[in-house]
């Protein structure tokens, strides 16, 4: 321990005595990004292969749900109150048992625009586990909660809030095979966000 | 160590044209993706010159800000550990292995974790590690290190994929589809996150202000490391803290369009603490940086991993990552690397044309064509110089110096160009030989085109 | 307005023909231009390899001949840029640091100061590929480097389009290093040649026959790989073209 303690003071110590000049920290504007938030939201999710869907209200997406989702011999996993998934969070105290989802159901807390992301955390996916080893992934996200960049979706989210915060754009992918774009790499296979209101 | 010589090696890429095509392409695709998602953000200048700024005044008040940062980590409830070097880092991590009696380990992409050599470490002590980014996977199956830092496997065709994972992953040979390559790896993946005693990723961000780390990748490999064991270890240079959140929101923005030429990452995952049952662990490391904090090419920790410099530099497309022989390769890794030792990478920083594009693509502007300067220099005030290229300098001096000394040197050269026979010319003496014509001598040299014609009525003047 | 000419070493040596054109082209707008004729080199083969120390002799000789003008004018890119940017070796008096002000490339000082608006001696009707050397483009940014998201402009391009008949291109790659990279060629050949055999083959592809640029060195480098390939691209300093030479 006491040999820790010596890293941390040697480290700060050296870097207290580097002087290069006076550089003030710069306020960071909120660059305004062009565009609808909703169209630009939904033509950037696209292009990271998520899908979008759009219903009229939180019970159509609900509605939406239940006749969609197929839980026929496929376990669903449900983070949101209102829709029932057929495998209960308690199963998964130990996170390594997400790995059976098929599917998993979310809340999205907030919308970017200018990326297309949704973002989420550990408590809006029951457990990130479960949104992460499930094959299809389902978000929910109110219309009016997508923002449109990034410095305005800073803005609204409280990081130390919750111990995971994500911003989900798309499922899955990776290019490192020549540059040729999977989806579906080590997470979800599929990212569908049913946007209402 | 042996000096590397990235000429060589990367000469050997070079004539392998399938590879080299191919490698090139690919991160000039990206460069390209990069100028048109940037291009459409009218600010993206002033967003550069921003994040430059904020790193300038962040790695100027460093101590303060780890203190702030260590402090807010402390509150979030994660474990900080110092290293002040590479050892340091590894047996950190292995007492933490110890003691949580850990034998499988699946680990995110991180730069920091290859530069101290920590996969090797970690093995020989009987724990099993994991690469789970695709790229890494690919190159640790192969008992290679990355070429790329944010594509590994770049200068690998999908072919020598294919045998790789073949032999060691018991897939079709013939198969070289990258779906199928990719469904390889998330097959065997899958069977090694179900038993992993803990996850291990690099950061991309810490923020001195939440005590929070950020956390930057497209396959999720990351995320699920962190988000199944009941022990997640990160670790972080010390250069790479911002001050604030809203700082975050230029950086996000910055990082993967200059990277990949994507508006973000597929996961851009916040971590602020472990979650309920988990213990969570950030080793907080200098391994020299401070020691670069001090001296005159501090700026060069602005760096925030990009890559766009490599997908830019036409020395690098060519001749791919591994001909640098360095943990760091192309224009970053060049200006980076000598400080780890400047014998052993003394011929780096001449692996550049001086054309600049790597300047003007970083976000953060690194001022890597001046950092180049700058390490030649060092080199050669350091007597690690090539002793041919002192001589061949000195030599240079002597004729340059003065116009009678030039004027002759100038005959000679000409005559040799005009008179002496092809075969001595297009000789093995004659490096220029290999892919070039020699340049047609001209008839007079401007000077004495100057002294026939203009010179008289000058002086009459 | 006294000007002074400074030819440089590998441009006397190699490139009479960019030298004579540029002469006779200030000549021609009415200038007033003194050939300085024992100035030899800008110093930039030593500081380029990191030998700036050993480079203060050369420096100093370039500086003794270079007092007395309004603008010093060079016809090559990357030796304006070294005399600019990189001369900080010998002391800077005030004659260095003015010198190191009033020294142009062609191309600035025919865009920027004396602001040419017309060639009427000019003519080549040709499709011409532009090819702006990086010390040129990046470092005394005479057009808009395709990285830098700023308006585009190009110094090069609005002195080529005076010229009767004459359409500017450009290869794919329009800012692509041609891999000259001054000694970079000799110790670097395979590198080096691959960039420049890239850099041609990109023309062939456009169907570019002509090439011109401010620096000659680049073409020195380009032209020599492509007669060693066979491949049938003319190489022009900028001045022949803006002279009338070319043809």
């Amino acid at each position: 321990m006491t040999l820790m303690n010596d890293s941390r003071q040697i480290i700060l110590d050296t870097i207290r005595r580097a002087h290069h000049g006076e550089f003030p920290l710069p306020d960071v504007p909120s660059f305004s990004v062009p565009g609808d938030a909703i169209e630009n939201f939904l033509s950037n999710l696209e292009s990271f292969d998520g899908k979008a869907i759009r219903l009229s209200s939180r019970q159509e997406a609900i509605k939406w749900l239940n006749e969609n989702v197929s839980a026929d011999g496929k376990t669903v996993f449900s983070a949101v109150a209102d829709f029932n998934g057929n495998f209960p969070l308690s199963r998964v105290d130990d996170p390594h048992n997400a790995h059976v989802i098929d599917i998993c159901i979310g809340e999205g807390l907030l919308g970017v625009g200018e990326s297309g992301s949704v973002w989420v955390t550990d408590a809006s996916l029951g457990k990130a586990a479960c949104a992460l080893m499930s094959t299809d992934l389902y978000l929910l996200l109110d219309k009016n909660l997508i923002v449109a960049d990034m410095h305005e979706a800073y803005k609204r989210i409280n990081l130390r809030a919750d111990p995971y915060g994500s911003f989900f754009s798309g499922p899955s992918a990776t290019a490192d095979i020549e540059a040729v774009r999977v989806t579906g790499a080590q997470g979800e296979i599929s990212l569908t966000v049913l946007i209402y209101g | 160590m042996s000096q590397v010589n990235q000429v060589k090696l990367g000469a050997r890429f070079i004539a392998d044209e399938a590879h080299r095509v191919s490698h090139d392409r690919c991160l000039w695709a990206a460069r390209m993706r990069r100028d048109s998602v940037a291009a459409v953000i009218p600010q993206w200048e002033e967003m550069r010159q921003l994040a430059s700024e904020i790193k300038l005044h962040t790695l100027s008040h460093l101590a303060d800000y780890l203190e702030m940062f260590e402090k807010n980590l402390k509150a979030n409830g994660v474990i900080v550990h110092w290293a002040k070097d590479a050892d340091e880092h590894n047996r950190i991590v292995a007492d933490i292995f110890a003691k949580h009696n850990v034998k499988t380990v699946t680990k995110g992409k991180s730069m920091l974790m290859d530069e101290c050599g920590m996969t090797p470490y970690l093995e020989k002590q009987g724990i099993a590690v994991y690469e789970a980014d695709l790229g890494e996977r690919i190159q640790q199956l192969d008992h290679q290190r990355p070429s790329h830092i944010v594509m590994p496997a770049i200068h690998k065709l999908r072919s020598d994929v294919a045998r790789l994972f073949a032999e060691k992953l018991g897939s079709d040979p013939e198969n070289d589809d990258p779906k199928y390559l990719n469904s390889v790896m998330r097959r065997d993946m899958r069977k090694n996150y179900i038993k992993v005693d803990a996850g291990m990723s690099g950061v991309n961000f810490g923020i001195a202000e939440t005590g929070g780390i950020v956390v930057c990748t497209n396959e999720g490999n990351a995320d699920i490391s962190a988000a199944l064991p009941p022990l997640y270890v990160a670790s972080m240079g010390i250069e790479k803290l911002i001050p604030r959140q809203k700082d975050l929101a230029l950086f996000i923005r910055l990082l993967s369009r200059s990277a990949l030429g994507l508006n973000i990452t597929q996961y851009t995952s916040h971590y602020h603490g472990p979650r309920p049952g988990q213990e969570m662990h950030l080793i907080i490391v200098d391994n020299g940086r401070s020691r670069r904090l001090m001296a005159e090419h501090w700026e060069v920790l602005k760096c925030i991993r990009c890559g766009a410099c490599m997908n830019t530099c036409p020395v690098f497309r060519r001749t791919s990552g591994l001909s640098y022989d360095a943990p760091y390769m192309g224009p970053i890794g060049i200006v980076l690397e000598p400080s780890y030792d400047l014998h052993r990478y003394a011929r780096l920083p001449y692996s550049c044309t001086h054309c600049g594009s790597c300047g003007n693509v970083c976000p953060v502007k690194v001022p890597i064509p001046k950092l180049v300067f700058y390490w030649r220099r060092k080199v050669v005030d350091e007597r690690q110089d090539e002793p041919v290229h002192r001589a061949e300098e000195t030599a240079m001096e002597i004729v340059l110096r003065n116009s009678t000394n030039f004027q002759l040197s100038e005959r000679l050269g000409l005559w040799a160009l005009r008179a002496l026979p092809d075969a001595l010319l297009e000789s093995r003496l004659n490096p220029w030989a290999t892919w070039h014509d020699n340049p047609i001598p001209p008839r007079e040299t401007f000077r004495q085109y100057y002294n026939r014609n203009h010179k008289k009525n000058d002086t009459d003047e | 307005m006294k000007v002074g000419y400074f030819v440089p070493c590998y441009v006397d040596m190699l490139a009479p023909q960019a030298a004579i054109s540029s002469y006779e082209l200030l000549r021609k707008l009415g200038l007033d231009v003194h050939y300085i004729e024992r100035a030899t080199c800008c110093g930039l083969p030593l500081t380029d390899m990191g030998y700036g120390k050993k480079s203060c002799k050369i420096e100093r000789n370039l500086i003794e001949n270079l007092i007395g003008y309004d603008y010093i004018v060079i016809p090559s890119g990357i030796c304006t840029d070294q005399m600019r940017n990189e001369l900080t070796d010998i002391e800077q008096t005030p004659e260095v640091k003015h010198i190191r002000e009033t020294s142009h490339d062609l191309v600035e000082f025919l865009h920027d100061v004396i602001q040419v608006k017309e060639l009427p001696w000019a003519k080549f009707p040709h499709k011409v590929g532009l090819h702006n050397g990086c010390h040129s483009l990046r470092s005394l940014m005479q057009a808009r480097p395709s990285e830098l998201m700023i308006p585009d402009f190009s110094k090069t391009a609005d002195l080529l389009n005076l010229v009767e008949g004459l359409e500017v291109t450009y290869a794919t790659r329009r800012d692509e290093c041609c891999g000259f990279g001054g000694t970079f060629s000799i110790w670097d050949e395979s590198c080096s040649g691959q960039m420049g055999l890239d850099k041609v083959n990109d023309y062939v592809r456009n169907g570019i026959e002509y090439v011109t640029s401010a620096d000659f060195s680049c073409l020195l480098h380009q032209s020599c790989v492509a007669r060693k390939h066979n491949l049938p691209v003319k190489m022009y300093y900028i001045s022949e073209i803006l002279n009338g030479d070319a043809s």
